[in-house]
């Protein structure tokens, strides 16, 4: 596999030691690499980015410390949008001052990739004895930053298969398109996958914004789509398959479980303007009312959105008790630490249906206390899941992204897509949808066949992950 | 690939919008200002033609004129600007990092302080 290498070489006045201490500190007028946010340089610690890619904002960005030598050098795998390796090494020079050399590193396959999304460079390029699979999720925009665990588990996943005999003795290719959290990308995106020849299905794990669009297009191409995130209930088609989460399944027993906890009934409803958001709020409204709670205020921001002031004063005048934070990706964590640091925080509990184990990573201490259910933490207890969780360190190493629910959701998804179309005889339609009612994968999800969820953990966000305090059932096995 | 040109491919995909009109271009063989305009929602012809001007300076759209209408169709030397794209970014964050900290001065033998090469 070849790759691209960039070297860039600076002389600069500044000494190492001055240099070396600018990075890292979040001040955006030194650029976007050097001022990240990085508030550890220890080997596994994350960097938030803020590139210039956003138009006349800023778009977000993630990179990991690999290893860091003070003042002399540091190593960081640039994990999205796109995946690289970047190396800054800082050498004195004579007169005081700092030769900085940074190379940067990006392999072809992932140099394909973006030039595909670009429209440069042509579609996905599979040989025929390979069995291509779709895979379509956020890799950029606000639900991006969350989107590396993702790609590495679907890999996982992928590798798995092929080193168990691959699909009816052919091998699995993963073909992988970004839908830059945005519908109309999604479209353009899926479109690109679809034309690859004998694209045997699309697994899908991105907002439900962009499956309204790209889910009647697999089904005008015939080609079954599964589609994994914490979604709402939406229009059926024997093609289309959901593994996620429901929101009557993530609140029905967690909301009036929260109240217990506080004694208040007044509630707050927030996230961003698309149809999940919306779903969950609907949702929220109906359980709130069966127990007699009461909802103070709604509030709902478009995707992108930085500014939560107006938010979080009309939540502080509504007097509530919790709030139902239905906010994605980069608005999750801005919002978040807003309300954190708006001191809110202290007197309101937060249910957020989207805190999983990678968000809390980007919260870090402004998440603590958030509750969430989820199909997986990753502090599950079980041999399942410890087996996967060193399946997935032994390949991406300890200086990878935390797995996240949505990750491994996908990891499951795909495994269960290989099972079934090894129990239906075939990876085309038919065989699929014949085989999916009679398998099962045995991950850490507790599923029923095919893949249905039969519980939820509940879980509450600590400084350093998710603590699994209870199992509750998903909302179709408790009623 | 000269620097002006890195330039003007980096301000043109700095931009998600023209990012999404060229991958949208990229599907099709041509498409008009009209046909782009109608995928996107919030996007009216005007802008549409001032993104789509902003991709052909960079050299990344070509335009075809037939009678009213104007095609718009991917340019055929596009592996280069992918590299270029990616080159500028990184450039970009480094020589705002140089005027921050001031006194910058670019190594000799590298006059506009980056180097690309491919390994296999």
């Amino acid at each position: 596999m070849g790759e691209l290498i960039l070297n860039n070489e600076l002389r600069l006045e500044a000494c190492p030691s001055e240099l070396f201490a600018l990075f890292g500190q979040g001040d955006a007028a030194v650029g976007w690499l050097f001022g990240s946010e990085a508030p550890l340089l220890r080997p596994g610690s994350l960097v938030r980015l803020a590139l210039p890619l956003g138009g006349l904002a800023r778009s977000p960005g993630t990179a990991r410390v690999l290893s860091c030598q003070p003042n002399r050098r540091i190593d960081l795998m640039h994990e999205t949008p796109w995946a690289g390796r970047v190396v800054c090494r800082f050498d004195p020079l004579d007169s005081g001052g700092t030769r900085l050399r940074v190379r940067v590193t990006i392999d072809d396959v992932e140099v394909a990739r973006l030039g595909a999304e670009l429209g440069l460079l042509g579609g996905y390029e599979t040989g025929w004895w390979e069995v291509p699979l779709g895979l379509l999720i956020s890799l950029s925009g606000p639900a991006g930053i969350l989107g590396r665990s993702t790609a590495n588990c679907a890999q996982l996943a992928v590798e798995e298969i092929n080193a168990d005999g691959g699909v009816m003795g052919r091998a699995v290719r993963l073909v992988v398109g970004d839908d830059a959290t945005d519908p109309g990308v999604g479209a353009i995106a899926m479109r690109r996958l679809c034309r690859t020849p004998g694209l045997a299905a699309v697994i899908g794990m991105h907002s439900s914004a962009t499956y309204a669009v790209t889910a009647p297009m697999a089904v005008a191409k015939g080609i079954p789509y599964l589609y994994t995130p914490t979604s709402e209930p939406t229009a059926e088609h024997p093609l289309l398959v959901r593994f996620g989460e429901t929101p009557m399944d993530q609140l029905h027993r967690a909301l009036p479980l929260m109240a217990a906890q506080t004694g208040g009934s007044r509630w707050f409803l927030a996230g961003n303007d698309y149809s999940w958001p919306r779903a969950v709020g609907a949702t929220a409204r109906a359980v709130i009312e069966r127990m007699d709670g009461h909802v103070a205020g709604e509030g709902y921001l478009p995707l992108g959105s930085q500014n939560f002031e107006p938010l979080l004063a009309a939540i502080q005048r509504s007097g509530v008790d919790h709030v139902v934070s239905s906010f994605v990706g980069q608005d999750h964590v801005g919002f978040q630490r807003d309300f954190a640091a708006s001191g809110l925080r202290d007197s309101i509990r937060t249910f957020a249906p989207l805190m999983d184990d990678a968000v809390v990573e980007h919260l870090g201490e402004s998440g603590e206390g958030t509750w969430n259910a989820l199909g997986y933490f990753v502090a599950l207890d079980t041999s399942e899941n410890r087996e996967f969780l060193r399946r997935y360190s032994d390949r991406f190493g300890s200086c990878s992204p935390p797995v996240s629910a949505a990750a491994e959701g996908v990891y499951e998804a795909i495994h269960t897509w290989a099972r079934s179309c090894r129990a239906g005889g075939g990876v085309e339609p038919t065989a699929l949808l014949s085989g999916l009612r009679r398998s099962r994968f045995n991950g850490p999800r507790r599923c029923t066949l095919g893949g249905s969820l039969e519980s939820l953990l509940l879980g509450e966000a600590t400084r350093s992950g998710v603590r699994v305090l209870d199992e509750l059932p998903a909302a179709t096995q408790a009623s | 690939m000269a620097p002006s040109d890195s330039d003007a491919i980096f301000s043109a995909l700095a931009d998600p919008t023209r990012r999404a009109i060229l991958s949208l271009i990229g599907e099709h063989e041509e498409l008009t200002a009209g046909e782009i305009a109608a995928h996107f929602d919030s996007l009216g012809r005007t802008a549409v033609s001032s993104h789509l001007r902003i991709l052909r300076l960079a050299g990344l759209v070509a335009e075809r004129r037939d009678g009213r209408f104007r095609h718009y169709s991917v340019t055929p030397t596009p592996a280069d600007a992918v590299v270029a794209f990616l080159t500028s970014v990184y450039q970009n964050s480094l020589e705002q990092l140089a005027s921050a900290v001031q006194g910058a001065a670019t190594s000799e033998d590298t006059p506009a302080g980056r180097v690309e090469e491919r390994s296999a």
